[in-house]
């Protein structure tokens, strides 16, 4: 079976400043798989180049065996929540439905299949019974979750989420985490970002931590290393140290 | 061609890029579309009041509207779900309407209309005299748009310092205590001046183009204040002095022709913008 | 009045200059857009003149293709200038819209010197006519507003789901750039249209209004549309009434300030639902 995600020396960012540099990773099928790092780590970049949202400057990127554009319908795609303005005049059925549509069936007429999906998707994070409701009327957890419903409607392979957690309520947090559990039964991979460390070795069972560059990717267990974390989150402490020695010595030479 | 076209252009140019800065800086530039094409039922209700057409009547007419005009934006973009440039539009489309209406029905003895209003027509200014007594000083265009540099000399010295602080961070002002609304209010009120005294002799299509496009343009090259006024100013001088010698040879509209110069020097200045960055990326590699 | 054939003309021209400036005009606003068609309507004049200049007449396709042109380019300036540089949306529509009225304004300078020119006609053209409208503009009305309708409806899930979250239209594979190339295409075509019966400012009313009227009372797409197109339609039912009481008022205006009246009435009495949520 083809890896969920197989990335080879992959350098990418804006306006020609790379923000991650040649990272290489691949995570298998089946996994519920957390991309950690700090803020500023290119978290966001990474998943963008993943999405073909924007091209690398290196490097190479296969989704599920083939290249991104090939196997599109295969993916469902979760954006940030902030990314959208959530006072725009629609209902949380018509933001379900757009799970449904692919280059194929937008200029079309949907069939009813499309609909009982999307409707399935809704039952399943709880928002049946607000399907007419427009989507400013939602709390910032209901929010997450129409998001969520619309990626559940694609009935993918590959889920990828950015920041599913950030912000939300007790009742979507496990929410998310019961659908996550049902989709590694059901042998998805579910690609989530995710910056807060505490909650993310409940949450996920494969890892790839990066900050700008590759930490480590793999299992939970190897995961669980101090060094990593520390070379993840802790990187800017010791460099800071070596700066301020380095002053103090200079210092030291000049006195004398 | 005429000298005294040639200074009431010159100084309307200055005195514009002077004026225009903070609208440009705090990314409201369509707000002068707005209160350009707005205040015309302000100063024809003042001229059916009063039944003549005075400089006081024309001003205060034109505040009034400036006013409500800013007002009633506030106001809708405040709603959810209301954007902020279809609030501009929708209030500025009414109010240009309702000017049209009262020009062309009640207000018809006015002598002002669309084209006039749209497209101005600097080449009457030398007709247009100011005598005092019987001694003629000079067309009454120059003296406007040289009292309109004075003023917007004024109203940077003494509004600049809190024009910048409110239009380049707002939220930071409020926690200071000064008040990004009055501020801005003020700021409305003196374009709308502004607008009202200049628009019979370029139009207010120009006038646009004088408060936006050379600070613009210098916008992209300049990295401080002072070097995006002085660029500004000097663009500003000079597209309108090449527009008016082309208008001359070719004997077209002033306006248009300037108008058209300033845009041209905006892309200038976006292609070299352009080139700039291309090469500064190019260079990290 | 309604026996009246020049009347009933001049309504059924507005109608259907209202209503396919509406449907575009629910999508324009929610892309946040809405003074797009204000640069476009300025920016079609000089296209407009070099048709008229073209044809030496007043010819309906050769004005629109003109118009068209000019208005479609200058919309794709505005949007390269966002692009490539800092500078923001309200800056760029200024900058081109007064560039391109400026050489339109010259180009009609021109074109009034010309021994053939019907200046008069070009400029009441320029500044709308409505109140002479023909059964021939009408029937040019009809077929334009047919196609506009029939591709908004075609497109309509792509265009819903490109404002709403264009970052996941590119994820799942749309063509994102060519459904707002259609877009602007759409709304290009509507204001050209609309021009020659309310005049270069004023086209933009009918872009704008019903769409801002409709959204302060409706909380859906689908109740927008229907809302925005009922609003269209009142105020172009009532300018023209209005104007053919008082034949001293131009009709456009008049539609206009009706569509001012009306949105007063809709602030008055919209959605407070829309302003509590959380």
């Amino acid at each position: 079976m083809n890896d969920a995600l197989n990335i080879t020396n992959l350098t990418a960012g804006y306006l020609g400043r790379p923000v991650i540099f040649d990272l290489c990773f691949t995570v298998p099928q089946g996994v519920i798989c957390g991309v950690i790092g700090p803020n500023g780590s290119g978290k966001s970049t990474l998943l963008k180049s993943i999405m073909g949202l924007i091209h690398p400057m290196q490097g190479t990127i296969q989704v599920l065996g083939h290249s991104i554009d090939q196997v599109r319908s295969k993916i469902a795609y979760v954006p940030q929540r902030e990314s959208v303005d959530w006072n725009f005049p629609v209902s949380v059925y018509d933001v379900a439905l757009m799970g449904r549509y692919a280059p194929d069936n937008i200029f079309k007429r949907l069939k009813n299949s499309d609909k009982e999906a999307t409707l399935k998707a809704l039952e399943k994070v709880h928002l049946l019974e607000y399907k007419d409701k427009p989507i400013g009327q939602l709390s910032g957890g209901q929010q997450q979750r129409v998001f969520i419903a619309r990626a559940l409607a694609r009935e993918a392979e590959l889920y990828i989420m950015d920041e599913p957690f950030a912000g939300v309520d007790s009742v979507t947090e496990s929410a998310i985490l019961k659908l996550l559990k049902e989709m590694k039964q059901e042998k998805k991979t579910v690609v989530i970002v995710h910056h807060d460390l505490q909650t993310a070795f409940d949450y996920f069972d494969y890892f790839v931590m990066i900050n700008r560059k590759l930490i480590f990717s793999g299992q939970k267990k190897e995961a669980l290393q101090p060094q990593y974390l520390f070379e993840t989150y802790g990187g800017g402490l010791p460099a800071l140290d070596r700066i301020r020695t380095a002053g103090n010595a200079r210092e030291e030479i000049a006195k004398s | 061609m005429d000298i005294e076209i040639f200074f009431t252009a010159i100084f309307l140019s200055v005195a514009a890029s002077i004026s225009g800065i903070y609208m440009v800086l705090s990314q409201k530039s369509m707000y002068g579309d707005a209160l350009s094409h707005s205040l015309l039922p302000g100063i024809v209700l003042v001229f059916l009041i009063t039944g003549e057409r005075s400089f006081f009547g024309s001003l205060i007419g034109a505040l009034f509207t400036g006013v409500l005009v800013s007002v009633l934006i506030r106001r809708l973009e405040g709603i959810k779900g209301i954007y902020s440039d279809a609030a501009i539009g929708g209030v500025f489309v009414v109010f240009f309407a309702l000017g049209i209406l009262l020009i062309s029905g009640p207000a018809e003895g006015v002598d002002l209309d669309q084209d006039c209003v749209l497209f101005g027509e600097i080449a009457f200014v030398p007709i247009d005299r100011w005598t005092i007594g019987d001694y003629d000083v000079g067309a009454r265009g120059v003296w406007i748009s040289l009292f309109l540099v004075l003023l917007a000399l004024t109203f940077h010295l003494v509004m600049g310092r809190v024009m910048k602080f409110v239009s380049f961070n707002s939220e930071f002002a409020r926690s200071r205590g000064v008040n990004p609304e009055i501020w801005n209010m003020i700021y409305h009120i003196f374009i709308s001046i502004f607008i009202v005294l200049s628009f019979e002799l370029v139009g207010v299509i120009l006038i646009l183009s004088f408060l936006v496009t050379p600070i613009a343009a210098s916008w992209l090259v300049s990295g401080n204040m002072k070097r995006l006024i002085f660029l500004s100013l000097t663009l500003a001088a000079a597209s309108t002095s090449t527009g008016l010698v082309a208008a001359d040879a070719l004997d077209v509209s002033i306006s248009g022709t300037i108008a058209f110069m300033q845009g041209v020097t905006f892309f200038v200045f976006l292609s070299y913008y352009s080139l700039a960055k291309k090469r500064s990326i190019r260079r990290l590699h | 009045m309604f026996q009246e054939p020049n009347f009933l003309w001049v309504f059924a021209g507005s109608a259907l200059l209202a209503i396919s400036a509406s449907r575009v005009g629910v999508f324009v606003f929610l892309q946040n857009k809405s003074l797009s068609g204000d640069v476009i309507s300025h920016s079609l004049l000089p296209g407009m003149v070099i048709g008229y200049l073209l044809s030496g007449e007043k010819n309906f396709w050769l004005l629109f293709m003109g118009g068209f042109i000019t208005g479609y380019f200058a919309q794709i300036l505005t949007e390269k200038i966002i692009k490539i540089s800092f500078l923001k949306a309200d800056v760029a529509m200024a900058v081109v819209l007064t560039m391109f009225y400026g050489l339109g304004v010259v180009l009609l300078t021109v074109a009034e010197k010309l021994p053939y020119g019907n200046q008069a006609g070009l400029s009441a053209f320029l500044l709308g006519k409505a109140a002479a409208l023909t059964n021939l503009d009408v029937g040019m009305y009809a077929v334009l507003t047919a196609l506009i309708l029939a591709f908004v409806k075609w497109s309509e899930k792509a265009l819903i789901t490109v404002s709403f979250d264009s970052t996941y239209a590119k994820a799942i594979g749309l063509p994102v750039g060519r459904i707002n190339t259609l877009l602007t295409s759409l709304l290009t075509g509507a204001v050209v249209m609309g021009v020659q019966a309310v005049g270069v400012v004023l086209i933009s009313a009918l872009i704008i209004l019903p769409a801002l009227g409709s959204r302060l009372i409706s909380a859906s797409i689908r109740q927008m549309t229907s809302y925005a197109m009922a609003i269209s339609l009142l105020m172009s039912a009532g300018g023209t009434v209005i104007s053919y009481i008082y034949p001293k008022m131009p009709t456009g205006p008049i539609i206009v300030v009706v569509g001012g009246m009306l949105l007063i009435v809709l602030y008055l009495f919209r959605k407070k639902t829309n302003e509590k949520y959380e």
